[in-house]
């Protein structure tokens, strides 16, 4: 897997599909298979979001 | 290794060519430009400048293919700083929904969907400066019979390589759904698609490449499966993002990478390469895209389980 943002980093959707915060990568058996991928990954994740930090200082 | 920082083409293609450069290639849009005024001004294997324009610019795209009559949504395109007033005026003959980009750009940077054309006047303020040479606003291209996606994206994309003007098709890759309000979610190989459906967007996706003018080099071509039929989203002279090379290169042996930079020295394409996959199985790669109105990442947890799930590789 790789991650691409850590605790503390800001978000923003304008960043583009870039601005993601994990992927993985695998093979599945079959396209039912497949169909649960998303799922099975974030049902593992706990992910929690903030304000921006500008937004929180003021 | 030579610096091309401030030096001009000429001077950059005497030293390349007294150094025996074979070929010259770029994996970004941003550099397909000077990729290409160097391969034309040393003689070798590449795109004319003219048709990188096309490549990169996507209001010059859409109207070479609609000058070619490929079907393709309707569009406008609006100035840097154009007046919230313009923007309402332009965009509301499209209706709605729409999708709005900057000219020039990737990743789906700044790229949003809207069901109401009023929405796109804020959207183009809480973004302003990101399009320096503008934005395009483009009809929504409506998706096909639920049984041809779903659960997948509607859309996919061919990864093709051309050479000397000829554009092999390579594979076609499917899609996860989008994350809102445009953001790519992962990519699959080998396809979902039924036999004859995969052949039409292979189809019309060497169609666009041939609309553009496009002589050489990898090709990312993202065509919405329609209800009309496929239609191209964009064509990008480079190697698709997403994992797409890895994936190709797990699928069927060889890289997508490894394909253009041959093309650019002269080697053929092999269309057999990818006839057959190499495993049993779909090779994929998913991406967590956080919510839209996310600002801060507070917490990651979990991420030691991801390696057990049955079948991931990395």
């Amino acid at each position: 897997m790789t991650v691409n943002r850590v605790v503390g980093d800001e978000l923003d959707w304008r960043d583009g599909s870039q601005g993601y915060l994990v992927s993985v990568r695998g093979v599945a058996r079959d396209l039912v298979d497949l169909t649960g991928v998303p799922e099975r990954v974030r049902d593992l994740l706990d992910v929690s979001y903030g304000r921006p930090v500008a937004l929180s200082a003021t | 290794m030579v610096d091309v920082a401030g030096r001009d083409v000429p001077a950059l293609a005497a030293e390349l060519g007294a150094a025996g450069v074979g070929g010259v290639i770029s994996f970004t849009d941003d550099q397909l430009e000077l990729a290409s005024r160097l391969s034309m001004a040393l003689g070798l294997e590449g795109n004319p400048p003219e048709v990188v324009e096309r490549l990169v610019d996507k209001a010059a795209q859409r109207r070479a293919l609609a000058r070619a009559g490929l079907p393709g949504p309707r569009f406008v395109v609006l100035a840097p700083g154009v007046s919230d007033h313009e923007v309402v005026h332009r965009v509301a003959v499209l209706g709605g929904p729409v999708v709005v980009k900057p000219v020039r750009g990737s990743g789906s940077r700044h790229t949003a969907r809207f069901d109401d054309v009023g929405d796109v006047a804020g959207h183009l303020r809480s973004v302003d400066g990101a399009g320096s040479v503008g934005w395009i606003v483009e009809e929504w291209l409506g998706g096909c019979r639920p049984s041809v996606a779903e659960p997948f994206a509607d859309y996919v994309s061919v990864e093709a390589v051309g050479r000397q003007g000829v554009v092999v098709p390579l594979a076609v890759t499917g899609k996860f759904p989008l994350a809102e309000p445009c953001r790519e979610t992962g990519n699959f190989l080998p396809h979902h698609l039924d036999p004859d459906v995969a052949t039409a967007v292979r189809d019309v996706a060497v169609r666009a490449a041939g609309a553009l003018g496009v002589r050489s080099g990898a090709l990312h071509i993202e065509v919405k499966l329609t209800r009309t039929g496929p239609q191209v989203i964009e064509v990008n002279g480079r190697v698709g993002g997403g994992a797409i090379d890895a994936l190709f290169d797990s699928v069927y042996g060889c890289s997508l990478t490894g394909l253009a930079a041959g093309v650019a020295v002269g080697d053929p394409v092999d269309p057999v390469v990818s006839e057959a996959p190499r495993i049993d199985g779909i090779a994929y790669a998913y991406f967590v895209q956080p919510p839209c109105g996310a600002g801060r990442l507070a917490a990651l947890d979990g991420l030691e389980g991801l390696a057990a799930i049955d079948g991931v590789t990395a």
